[in-house]
Formats: C-alpha cells, structure tokens, sequence
C-alpha cells in the first residue's frame, strides 16, 4: 500500500498564507523595536544620542514638510533639534516654535544649507532646545501639538500632525527620552 | 517540463535580484539589521551626529544618498571623528543602508 504525500492544494495555500502572515508578525514585532529608532555612542564620561528623523508634519495650505532629528549629550541640559523643511517657497526662518495647549518652547534657527529636490526648496535648520522643557511635550501630552515656523517675509507657517502619528511618534521618543535620563543619572 | 522551466526562470530572475545590501559585515537572508564601523580619523572631539540614507526595493529600484558629505552636512560637522553604518534588509524586498557620521 502506498502513502499519498501530496498536500492538498487548499492546505498548501493556508501553510503558505500562515507563513506569510507569521513572517509580517515578525516583522510587526521588528517595528516596535526601540532601538532601531536611536543610536548612542560612549565618549569620556558621557553619552551621545541620535535620534533618527522623524517625519509626518505638514502644512495643508503650502503642502510643506518638516522632519527632524535630536541629537543630545548627556553632559549637556539641552538638546540639538536638527530640521529639514521641504517648501515649493523661498522662506527664511528666524525661530522654531513648539506649542500646545499649555505649554510652549521657542528658540532661534540656524539654517546649515538650502538645497532643492522634486521642485521644493529644502531648508535644513539647527536649533537647540532645553532638554526637559522639551521632553515635556512628549509625556502623555495632550493633542494637538504645532510646530510654527517664524519668517522674516511671510505669516508663521503652522506645521501639524495627525493624531494617530502624533501619538505614534510621541510614545517612541518618549521611551528614548526617558531612557537617556535614565542613563545620565548615576545608579545609587 | 515548460512548467519547471518557467518555475526555474522566475526564481532565478527573483533571486537575483533581491534588495540586500552588500556593504553588510553580515547578511541574513530573511532579516538583517547590522551596525558596524566604518571609519575613524584622528580628531579629537565628536557633539554632533547626521546621517544619510538610500533603498533598495524588491533590488530593482534602488535610490537614496548615503554619502558622507551628506550625513556630515545634515548635522553641519565639519571635523569628522569616526563613522558607522547600519544595514537592515527584510527577505530580500527591502533593504536600507544608512551611515552615522559623528564630528564637530
């Protein structure tokens, strides 16, 4: 008597399909991991962090962008807030200002370059923000929060981001935030 | 026999072309995310980071600048001290190379 081993067809696409699904779980998982958002180098008696860019801020008139990095030393209480704003304007932005409904945080670009990609100008700015008085936004902040670009020429460009990644990207660097400062404070 | 042909003709074109990125001092065929050095120079100081990226998909499209003068340019370094890198490819579909250039 022979064996059939031939699978049905129907059970090879529900193996097929479990792997597959199994396989973007796995990378689901992947997603939510921390440290693929931050990277720290140890030098002398401190520790420098970057945090990736971060994107989704948007003005719906202008269709402009804006993304952002950090970058923070643990020796220092403030922290570098690097950003690339995409417009088809030309624009010259004298400060950064974050706000929500109670709390507010402002300070003075410095423009690194200009450069143009796909029709928009692409300002990449420096600014530095007080780090706690930063951090604040991001523990369990209350939406919506706006970052108001402040021009020399134009109205104040009012960049938003939707509620879902808001909150998205607020629990991620909330966890980094929180993780350095943990890291910058002697254990007992 | 066609059948096996055609079957034979698709994984190869497939597979030959999968998004992977080879700079990687590892490779893992499903999913890779390494970070290694790249290089260091002598000086002394480094408070500033910037990084550069480029894609790949499905290794048939593949775009982006992660050159060196561009990551120190996004973060305005002008003394490099060392640089690393970070590739991550998933299946062979995607794939990123990125580099972190640390200076002043």
């Amino acid at each position: 008597m022979v064996n059939d081993l031939t699978i049905p067809k129907k059970k090879r696409l529900l193996i097929a399909s479990s792997f597959f699904i199994l396989l973007f779980a796995s990378q689901a998982a992947f997603g939510q991991k921390l440290s693929k958002h931050y990277v720290s180098y140890p030098k002398d008696s401190t520790i420098l962090y970057f945090v990736y860019k971060f994107g989704d801020w948007k003005n719906k008139a202008s269709h402009a962008t804006l993304t952002y990095d950090l970058t923070y030393e643990t020796s220092n209480d403030s922290l570098t807030f690097n950003f690339t704003y995409a417009d088809k304007n030309s624009i010259e932005t004298d400060s950064l200002v974050i706000r929500s409904n109670d709390h507010m945080i402002a300070a003075k670009t410095g423009r690194l370059f200009v450069d143009i990609k796909k029709n928009k100008f692409q300002y990449r700015y420096t600014t530095r923000f007080p780090f706690r008085e930063f951090e604040a936004f991001f523990i369990d902040h209350p939406y919506p929060v706006e970052m108001v670009l402040v021009t020399h020429s134009r109205q104040p460009v009012i960049m938003t981001i939707a509620r879902n990644k808001w909150d998205k990207q607020r629990d991620i660097i909330h966890k980094i935030l929180t993780l350095i400062e943990m890291n910058s404070t002697p254990a007992s | 026999m066609m059948k096996t042909i055609l079957i034979i003709v698709v994984a190869a074109l497939f597979l030959s072309s999968c998004a992977m990125v080879t700079r990687s001092p590892l490779i893992g065929g499903i999913y890779t995310e390494v970070k290694a050095p790249l290089t260091a120079t002598s000086n002394a100081n480094s408070s500033k980071v910037g990084s550069a990226e480029a894609t790949s998909i499905l290794g048939l499209v593949a775009t982006g600048d992660a050159s060196i003068q561009t990551a120190a340019k996004s973060a305005g370094i002008t003394k490099i001290h060392h640089v690393d890198e970070e590739s991550m490819s998933i299946l062979g579909l995607f794939a990123k190379y990125k580099i972190f250039v640390y200076g002043e």
